[in-house]
């Protein structure tokens, strides 16, 4: 019902701007919330708009398939699509003054960048003039796609993460469910882990080391309820959550031995071809986005896998269920030539019930409208269902978005390679130096900007 | 930029008077040779001053700012240099690195490109096939090469290590493991000494047959006639390689660059990270110094900063120049010089 | 070797070489030249496990298996399927082109007025000349970038080809080492029989200096092919401008494509270069010559 609702606005929307070609229409909202002056009409013109995506090969025929969509509502306007870009791509071309005129990025991490500086233009205008509303999404995406109060990112589609195991190794192994904490992990993991005659490692029940596919801590943070910041510093020495994860992964990796695990690892198929490890059974349980449900198929996959959410800190179990996610965010650059039709694209892109199922199916990706959760299709799928699922529970969380964009990241993973080679000797000491180098980077970046 | 008589022409000292209108001529001549010197230097005075000069000049006030690109210049003061003396905990394992190289690689470099020129013109047959064999890395593109050697030098997959382990050798994780990562690039910076070797090997091909033979009669061994004839020879061209390298070893970024972000095992294709926060793979033990200085500036666009590190390497590199040309008076025969 | 023959050498050198001077020497040049063989094996080795690489199949990029099995030479083809290459092509050969013509038309007459026209300030602007081709190019870029970003210049491969059509320093510098070398007398000559100096630098200097001339542009098609950092500054923003040095490095996240492609797609980059290599030989060793001898 909803979603025929949905399709007649949708339809209804078009016919009203096809019917208000001339532009005589009295649309002139004022700004609302957003304050600023009303946003540019698109005046049915041929246009060409640029859009930069990050899909590449299968999913960026999805994409493709979307914005084809889009053009056939739209006949005037002529999108050109451009896969494969990442944040540093946009940051860069934004920064140039040559940005695309609608950017989407795969993660929230730089939005303080987009948003804070004006880089993404306010799109609360926008939403007013068009009396649409971000309340149409879960509260989570709501949050990741502003900063500080400015909106001015719409999602279209999120990511969770979960674990991925394969059943038959499991089964050979003796185990009959999936494992709920970090304890039973290594555990399993330990079983489930093959050698080759001369010692190395043939199948890895479970690989920990950040480097590795879709390991990097912040994939781990909300597992061990550990937090990025506390009161506005770097919290890694002094949240006791980083200390209880990266004792954990030590545990895991020593067990293997860093040399094994390291050659091991540097054997790795390429993570989004049918020869990553999972798919083709080098790795028993991986840490991987829903996304993998979709590839495992067009991989054509012979992989008997199953889905759950991670396992979680043994002395915290209410959190299993929990998980990482993060989002799509999707922006107009402040130098972007084409801003109204831009907006066209964009609403199409998050509001347009349609596009985000169809979207969603094809990539099966989180859907971000809170009526396309419910898409049967989706929630049909006994793989999928579970990362519906960890998007929804309480305790699932992203990064926060900081001033320095993942520059943090950056220096925690850095120095996490270290620990993981076992060249730190005082843990503690380790993360206080962390902290005080990302405080000190922070406090560089900000040095000389309005608070 | 006045101009002298262009044509050779002997000049007295005290030139006779000269008539108004001779004056004159010589007055527009020599104008129009100052004219034809503008001319010819025109291109050069603009790209020095739009491309050297002035961007000096800016990177220095840029120092003294934050500066992300989005908004103007914020003038800050000393707090740049403050955070890179006083706060900064990445930029000493990048200053180390680099000086690692400096001090390993370059004279490795150096050495090998000689011992391969010598090893050539020992040769009785096959000169020019070993220099071109010799010589084709170099002609290698960087990226090429660099992604040729993280293969072969993969631990896993990569030939080197199988064929170490069918002589029963565990080979080590090369690009991958920290202690080895830069010797790895190590090995790579020799196989691409082509340049250094051709010019090594024209300059020893140049010294003069009688040194040679007025040394052997004076019953100096091979050892002894390398020492007293060929090295004193050929000193401008070890002190002009040695210069270049240390020059390159500054600025060693590409092969860095491409080492780490390949290296690493984590595929970044969908994640939608930043490439910079590969760089340096494994534990930061290949983020040379201009690497850090690229992700400051491009990675983080904390440009303010990154000009702070530039002026930081602009004074070293200049330092580090003049130490070698001017401790090499002691040593280098004044065959050439400059003119 | 000289400690036996120093005392008896004089005699021994006008007769016959005796046969154990002889198998000495035999065995001296046999060692020399087992020495090169290995290193010219050494050397060569990269290149053939690339190429061997290059014709695996995915699967086989994975193992620790050298020989293909079976071979796949459609991998080299398939490289340009999967990127485009031909775009990335087409972006270096513009890059490569323009900047070269560029440096060559604008290099050559500032190396003419720093060795054939004598004028006061002469050895100051080649000082500055020095400093620019000594200094790090890392001192430069952020206000380059900067200026070019200013001019939404940024994303294309037009600030990689501008700035050459100002002079390069290190070309400058090896054009006024090779014209120094030009004798005075000719251009006197030419002088004298009233020729301005744009003709003397086209007819007399540039014609002698043909060899330095190609030498350098020859070096410039090279560099620029080679590029990686001005490419990766400039053009990483935007995949349409990527050159070959650029597309390559982002090859194995960009398309997931194993080790064996990425070796393919290397041996696309190397082959044009090794080409020229062979076809232009003479002139890259007088080349390279010039820098180190002449300086």
């Amino acid at each position: 019902m909803r979603r025929t609702l949905a399709l007649l606005a949708a339809i209804l929307g078009v016919l009203a701007i096809s019917a208000c070609g001339g532009g005589s229409s009295s649309a002139s909202t004022t700004g609302g919330s957003g304050g600023g002056s009303a946003p540019p009409k698109y005046d049915g013109k041929p246009v060409t708009i640029t859009f930069w995506h990050p899909f590449t090969q299968r999913q960026a025929d999805d994409m493709n398939a979307i914005v084809a969509d889009f053009e056939k509502q739209y006949p005037n306007i002529k999108v050109v699509s451009r896969g494969g870009i990442s944040d540093q791509n946009i940051i860069a071309a934004i920064r140039s003054g040559n940005p695309p005129d609608v950017a989407f990025s795969q993660s929230s991490d730089n939005l303080g960048e987009y948003c804070g500086t004006g880089a993404w233009i306010n799109l609360a205008p926008y939403l007013a003039a068009d009396h649409l509303s971000a309340s149409a999404f879960p509260t989570a995406v709501q949050q990741y796609t502003q900063f500080s109060g400015d909106r001015c990112a719409l999602p279209d589609l999120a990511d969770a993460y979960g674990l991925y195991y394969n059943k038959t190794m499991l089964a050979k192994a003796g185990i009959t469910s999936p494992p709920k904490t970090f304890d039973e992990l290594t555990a399993d993991a330990k079983k489930l882990t093959v050698f080759n005659p001369d010692g190395s490692i043939k199948i890895a029940g479970f690989v920990p080391v950040s480097t590795y596919y879709e390991n990097a801590a912040a994939h781990y943070a909300p597992l061990w309820n550990a937090h990025w910041d506390i009161n506005g510093k770097s919290a890694f020495a002094t949240d006791p959550g980083w200390a209880k994860y990266l004792t954990w992964e030590k545990q895991l990796i020593d067990w293997y031995g860093v040399s094994k695990l390291t050659k091991f690892v540097s054997g790795a198929g390429n993570e989004f071809s049918p020869q990553n490890d999972f798919e083709r059974g080098r790795v028993a349980m991986n840490l991987d986005g829903e996304w993998r449900v979709a590839f495992v198929t067009s991989d054509k996959s012979n992989v008997d896998y199953g889905t759950a959410p991670m396992p979680v800190d043994p002395a915290q179990p209410q959190l299993y269920g929990a998980g990482y996610t993060t989002g799509n965010v999707l922006g107009i650059p402040r130098d972007a030539k084409h801003k109204a039709a831009a907006w066209l694209l964009l609403k199409y892109l998050a509001f347009n019930n349609g596009a985000v199922e169809k979207f969603a199916e094809g990539l099966r990706n989180v859907p971000t409208l809170t009526s396309a959760l419910s898409d049967p299709v989706l929630t049909g799928d006994p793989h999928f269902a579970v990362f519906l699922k960890i998007f929804g529970n309480p305790n699932t969380a992203s990064d926060p978005i900081t001033a320095i964009g993942s520059a943090n990241q950056t220096m925690e993973g850095n120095w996490q390679q270290k620990w993981e080679a076992g060249s730190v000797s005082d843990l503690t000491a380790g993360l206080k130096s962390v902290d005080s180098a990302i405080d000190a980077q922070v406090a560089n970046s900000t040095i000389g900007k309005a608070p | 930029m006045s101009t002298l008589p262009v044509a050779a022409a002997p000049r007295s000292m005290a030139p006779p008077p000269l008539s108004p209108s001779r004056r004159r001529a010589k007055r527009r001549a020599a104008w129009r040779r100052r004219r034809t010197v503008l001319l010819f230097m025109s291109p050069w005075i603009v790209g020095f001053s739009v491309f050297f000069a002035y961007p000096m000049l800016d990177n220095l006030y840029l120092s003294f700012t934050h500066y992300d690109l989005l908004s103007s210049p914020v003038w800050i003061g000393l707090a740049n240099y403050r955070y890179l003396f006083g706060g900064d905990q990445q930029v000493w394992p990048a200053v180390s690195n680099t000086l690692w190289f400096l001090a390993i690689a370059v004279p490795l470099q150096v050495l090998f490109a000689f011992g391969l020129a010598m090893m050539i013109t020992r040769a009785k047959m096959g000169v020019g096939i070993f220099r071109t064999i010799f010589y084709l890395p170099t002609l290698t593109p960087t990226v090429a090469a660099t992604l040729g050697f993280v293969f072969l030098f993969n631990p896993a997959t990569g030939p080197i290590n199988s064929l170490l382990s069918k002589l029963g050798i565990n080979g080590p994780s090369w690009f991958q493991d920290p202690h080895w990562a830069k010797p790895s690039l190590t090995l790579l910076s020799l196989w691409g000494v082509g340049n250094a070797m051709v010019i090594f090997l024209a300059a020893i091909l140049d010294v003069p047959k009688h040194l040679y033979e007025s040394a052997q009669i004076d019953g100096a061994n091979a050892l002894r006639r390398l020492y007293y004839v060929t090295l004193p020879s050929i000193s401008p061209v070890i002190l002009f390689s040695i210069v270049i390298a240390v020059i390159q070893g500054l600025q060693y970024f590409d092969q860095a660059y491409i080492a780490s972000t390949s290296a690493a095992p984590g595929s970044l294709g969908n994640a939608g990270d930043n490439v910079s926060e590969n760089l340096g793979y494994p534990q930061g033990s290949t983020l040379f110094y201009p690497l850090y200085l690229y992700q400051q500036g491009f990675g983080f666009f904390n440009m303010g900063y990154a000009a702070a590190l530039s002026m930081l390497l602009l004074v070293v590199s200049l330092a580090v120049t003049l130490l070698i040309l001017r401790n090499s008076k002691r040593w280098v025969h004044a065959a050439g010089g400059v003119r | 070797m000289a400690t036996v023959a120093s005392e008896v050498r004089a005699p021994v050198i006008r007769r016959t070489i005796p046969w154990s001077v002889r198998r000495r020497r035999l065995l001296v040049a046999i060692a020399d030249h087992s020495i090169l063989i290995a290193l010219a094996i050494v050397f060569l080795a990269p290149f053939v496990f690339i190429v061997l690489t290059a014709l695996m199949s995915n699967q086989q990029a994975l193992t620790t298996h050298l020989w293909p099995q079976p071979f796949k030479f459609s991998n080299v083809t398939h490289v340009f399927d999967t990127a485009p290459m031909l775009r990335y092509a087409g972006n270096t050969f513009m890059y490569a082109s323009l900047a070269t013509l560029g440096l060559v038309v604008s290099s050559v007459p500032v190396a003419y007025a720093l060795a054939c026209l004598r004028w006061r300030g002469r050895n100051l602007a080649f000082i500055c000349v020095l400093l620019a081709m000594m200094l790090p190019p890392q001192v430069t870029i952020i206000p380059v970038y900067v200026m070019f970003a200013h001019l939404h210049l940024v994303g294309t491969v037009w600030p990689l080809i501008i700035p050459n059509w100002f002079g390069d320093a290190f070309s400058i510098f090896l054009l006024r080492q090779f014209f120094m070398t030009i004798p005075n007398e000719y251009l006197d000559a030419a002088r004298i029989d009233g020729c301005g100096e744009l003709r003397i630098m086209f007819q007399v200097v540039a014609r002698m200096a043909k060899p330095a001339i190609a030498a350098v542009a020859l070096f410039s098609v090279l560099l620029c092919w080679n590029d990686f950092f001005g490419p990766l500054l400039y053009t990483l923003q935007n995949p349409a401008h990527w050159t070959l040095s650029v597309g390559l490095s982002q090859f194995r996240n960009q398309y997931s494509v194993q080790w064996n492609l990425v070796m393919a797609g290397t041996i696309v980059f190397m082959a044009p270069v090794i080409l020229l290599f062979f076809f232009a030989q003479k002139a890259f060793v007088e080349g390279i010559t010039l820098t180190g001898v002449k300086g």
